[in-house]
């Protein structure tokens, strides 16, 4: 059996996978979403991590509340 | 070794019940990707440290105070807070550019960012920093919907609700700006490979 999917379907499949649906892509579907998936992962890779100094003020922030309802 | 799993959901409430470690191990999961969504919007690393913090703090104050009520995923909810106050932020400076609606109304676009900062061109020497680069370059609509979808973690359903377009418009400009940074990213390796093994 064969389905059309549309551009946008290989979006929603990218992002909001379905299980199975991967199987019935066609070979030109697999590989305009692994080309997808590429810029997907540098994306991923392009990710800002904030400063410890940043993370520290938060964390004292939390542990500081949970004192107080405590 | 075997890693479990613990879902948003227990790790808030053992952080209502107490436990710092918890609260801890969500922010861990979520910073960089909230961080990442509001430095893209505001350009400027030390303003984007600024809001990470408020942005963390009034979750902390609705969680302790008993008004968490969210059934969804941690990220979508502490990254909207973070989208609300980079918003806030833009209002404040007055520098926050509108759009006027065709009927009239004016609408905030948090996604005309401000200026490149110095430390902003610094980052520029950076490999990794030229994605960043390549999403600012985006169309404003595209770009809008690939830092919901991608690092707010938004469903296409929320970011159609929330821009007020269809899904079938949020995906579509979604598949445009991947198609988009596809070109940059092939652009920039081709121009890498050409430095690295010339003619």
């Amino acid at each position: 059996m064969t389905q059309n999917f549309t551009p946008n379907d290989l979006i929603k499949i990218l992002y909001e996978p379905t299980a199975g649906l991967n199987q019935l892509l066609n070979a030109e579907e697999c590989s305009e979403l692994a080309s997808f998936q590429k810029v997907k992962n540098k994306l991923e890779e392009a990710l800002l991590e904030p400063s410890n100094r940043s993370v520290d003020v938060i964390l004292a922030y939390a542990k500081s509340k949970s004192a107080l309802h405590t | 070794m075997i890693k479990i799993h613990v879902s948003d959901a227990a790790l808030i409430s053992a952080y209502i019940q107490g436990d710092d470690k918890a609260f801890e191990t969500l922010v861990k999961r979520s910073k960089s990707k909230v961080f990442t969504s509001v430095y893209l919007i505001v350009k400027d690393r030390y303003v984007a440290e600024d809001l990470l913090q408020e942005t963390y703090i009034k979750a902390i104050d609705v969680i302790k105070s008993g008004r968490y009520n969210e059934e969804g995923k941690f990220l979508p909810w502490v990254a909207r807070i973070a989208h609300n106050l980079a918003i806030d932020y833009f209002r404040k400076e007055k520098r926050y550019p509108t759009i006027v609606l065709e009927d009239g109304s004016k609408v905030f676009n948090s996604f005309d960012f401000a200026e490149d900062s110095a430390e902003d061109l610094q980052m520029k020497s950076d490999q990794i920093a030229h994605v960043r680069e390549m999403i600012k370059k985006l169309p404003e609509e595209q770009r809008e919907v690939l830092v919901l979808r991608h690092y707010e973690e938004l469903s296409f359903q929320e970011i159609a609700e929330q821009t007020g377009v269809s899904i079938n418009t949020a995906l579509g400009r979604m598949r445009y700006a991947l198609i988009n940074l596809r070109k940059m990213i092939e652009k920039q390796e081709s121009a890498y490979d050409a430095k690295l093994y010339p003619k």
